[in-house]
């Protein structure tokens, strides 16, 4: 056989293949993004901005951002010391918790929010006991910042384990001989070195939560104006036929990702442009 | 000397792997003393222990006579400079040094000044406002020499101070470590596993094997008369024979040693001798005089400033010679000579399971 012809199979074959991917990327990324923008404008920018003033629009896109700053700060918190404990002892069962931290991602979001439903809700257990002291979880903010903190949890433990895992231990030890006491070694030493893991976790866990839905709508009720998260919102509008008021929220909420991203990547090149110097 | 830190029956495992046997050690004030051993042996786990990184299963640790059971690693006034540096990244030079001065709540200006001090000590005013991260390493290695200093600690422990650099470097920075050691008069325990280093350091050195003290002895006395075959070998490189004791010799075949006056072990008993390779003279081939043995050549190699001989005596015994490039035998040895051998001096190690050498040899 012609060794030439396998030599232009190959090319062929490869061509193919980057074609293949472009054509996918664009028809499975770009086109529903760029249907979007034409719907959302498709009858001008003067129905666009109405349907943004329509009532529980900005709401639920101000609902939206309270809860993803409140889940990525409560997770930095739990998260961080989860990540501490997870890579600085050494105890029976710590295999077993680590494997389970990575669980929200494996269950669905959905049963998560059921889940959630049934032991907060009105006849589930903690429901009842903090029912009878007047205090409400479900379909109320706490509802879906505990849906939003469960659900988010593997990313911060995750980005802050990986950077305190690589991390050498003898610098805190060094500030120990130094006379440094626990919380300065914490601020002083390891807190600055695990900042980068810090904020590659909060951008994740604030746009997971951005967009977050199956345990959104179990633990929210649904109520508009009250717990209707945007995700909610732009589903809710497009049952009820309103294609353009969905189109609005839902342009504005994949802008915002997409600044989310931008962002991320600005700070982690920014970060390696200073170790390159280095 | 009066002892500064005193260590007492240390003890410590990891799981169920004792890695530290009752381990004992004495350092006198403004002495430094240098820790030698193989890899693993428990250096780094001892120094760690004495600085209170980590907790002890058993034993005592004392610092200008006071326990330190009870006193946490920040409170024991001890420098240590650790094996990767361990320098705060994204910190300055002068900010390094002072970490110590400003968790303590030392004010800002008296803090710069003196780190500045602490700087000019080891060489390094001129790097006071670089990061750390763009130094080279032996610039590093003063850092954490100067930032263990900054607090005026009453002991330095030093953990492989300068296993991370080249060799040019560490032999310079070897002696400006001692040279500051001394000018400051601060006591010291350095971890080494490299030998040279253990003996230019040390105004004494332990050795240390499988978590135990072997011998500790100044660099000397280590030398020209280990305590243990451990010590022989792993100091230095050493011819090790079987032999006897016999009318204050140690007789290895004819080869005979001449043992100091005092030496306590009896005629008859069964030794080890130790004999370093520069401590063995060699003869044109002829009637042995009395001591000498006979050898044959095995090979002969130059290594610069001498020659290395490998020989096999008459009792079949491998021996290792080193000859001075001025030694009158240098110029005309060579591999399949019958030579005779002289052990210039040598010491010996007592042998209860060795055998009894045949009578007639004595
Ligand atoms: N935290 C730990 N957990 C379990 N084993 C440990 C721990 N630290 C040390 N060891 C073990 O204890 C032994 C002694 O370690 P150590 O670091 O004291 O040796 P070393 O003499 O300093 O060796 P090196 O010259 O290689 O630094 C080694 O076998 C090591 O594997
Ligand atoms: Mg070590």
């Amino acid at each position: 056989m012609d060794p030439g012809r396998f030599r232009n199979l190959d090319a062929l074959v490869r061509w193919s293949v980057f074609a293949a991917a472009i054509g996918l990327f664009f028809l499975l990324i770009l086109l529903p993004l760029v249907s979007l923008n034409g719907y959302a404008v498709r009858e001008g920018f003067g129905i666009f901005w109405s349907r943004l003033r329509e009532p529980g629009a900005l709401g639920a896109l101000r609902l939206t951002a309270a809860v993803a700053l409140a889940t990525t700060a409560v997770n930095s918190v739990i998260g961080t010391a989860m990540a501490f404990v997870l890579t600085r002892y050494r105890f029976p069962g710590r295999r077993a918790i680590n494997a389970l931290v990575d669980i929200p991602l494996a269950i669905p979001t959905v049963v998560t929010g059921f889940a959630l439903l049934l032991l907060y809700g009105p006849m589930g257990v903690l429901g009842k006991f903090l029912g009878e002291r007047e205090i409400q979880v479900m379909f109320s903010f706490p509802g879906l910042l505990l849906g939003h903190v469960f659900v988010t949890f593997p990313f911060m433990v995750r980005a802050v384990g990986a950077v305190l895992e690589s991390a050498p231990r003898s610098a805190e030890d060094a500030a120990r001989t130094l006379g440094a006491k626990e919380w300065q070694l914490f601020f002083l030493v390891t807190l600055p070195s695990i900042k980068e893991g810090l904020v590659a976790g909060s951008f994740l866990t604030f746009s997971r939560s951005l967009g977050e839905f199956g345990a959104s709508i179990m633990v929210s009720g649904n109520l508009v104006g009250r717990t209707q998260t945007a995700p909610l919102y732009i589903f809710s509008r497009f049952n009820t036929g309103d294609v353009e008021g969905a189109s609005a929220i839902a342009i504005l909420l994949a802008l915002a990702s997409f600044l989310i991203l931008l962002l991320l990547q600005f700070v982690q090149t920014g970060r390696g442009v200073h170790e390159g110097i280095a | 000397m009066t002892p500064h830190l005193a260590a007492e029956g240390i003890r410590k495992s990891f799981g169920r792997k004792p890695v530290l046997d009752g381990v004992s050690i004495t350092v006198g004030t403004g002495e430094m003393m240098a820790l030698l051993g193989p890899s693993g042996c428990g250096k780094s786990t001892l120094l760690r222990i004495v600085a209170g990184l980590i907790p002890k299963d058993a034993g005592a640790i004392r610092i200008a006579g006071r326990d330190m059971e009870s006193v946490p690693a920040r409170q024991r006034g001890v420098g240590f400079v650790f094996q990767d540096y361990a320098l705060f990244p994204r910190m300055t030079v002068r900010e390094n040094v002072a970490f110590g001065l400003r968790v303590r709540g030392v004010e800002a200006l008296e803090r710069s000044r003196k780190a500045g001090e602490i700087l000019d000590l080891v060489g390094l005013s001129e790097e006071a406002n670089r990061p750390v991260d763009r130094l080279s390493g032996g610039q590093r290695q003063r850092v954490a020499l100067a930032r263990a200093l900054a607090m005026e600690p009453s002991l330095l422990l030093l953990d492989e101070p300068l296993s991370a650099l080249d060799v040019k470097v560490r032999e310079r920075l070897r002696r400006e470590i001692k040279a500051v050691q001394k000018k400051v008069g601060i006591t010291a325990l350095v971890v080494t596993h490299d030998q040279e280093e253990a003996m230019e350091l040390g105004d004494r050195i332990a050795v240390m094997n499988e978590g135990r003290i072997e011998q500790v002895a100044t660099p000397r006395e280590v030398y020209q008369e280990p305590a243990t075959e451990f010590v022989a070998r792993f100091v230095g490189e050493v011819n090790v024979l079987p032999g006897q004791m016999y009318h204050g010799y140690a007789y290895s075949g004819s080869l005979a040693i001449r043992m100091a006056e005092n030496q306590p072990l009896r005629d008859g008993s069964s030794v080890k001798v130790i004999l370093r390779p520069e401590d063995i003279s060699l003869h044109p081939a002829g009637t042995a005089e009395a001591g000498q043995s006979q050898a044959d050549v095995g090979s002969v190699s130059f290594q610069g400033t001498h020659l290395r001989v490998e020989l096999a005596t008459e009792e079949g015994y491998p021996l290792t010679a080193l000859l001075l490039r001025s030694h009158p035998m240098a110029g005309k040895i060579a591999e399949g000579d019958a030579v005779r051998v002289e052990a210039l001096r040598g010491s010996v190690l007592p042998d209860p399971f060795g055998k009894k050498e045949p009578e007639y040899y004595l």
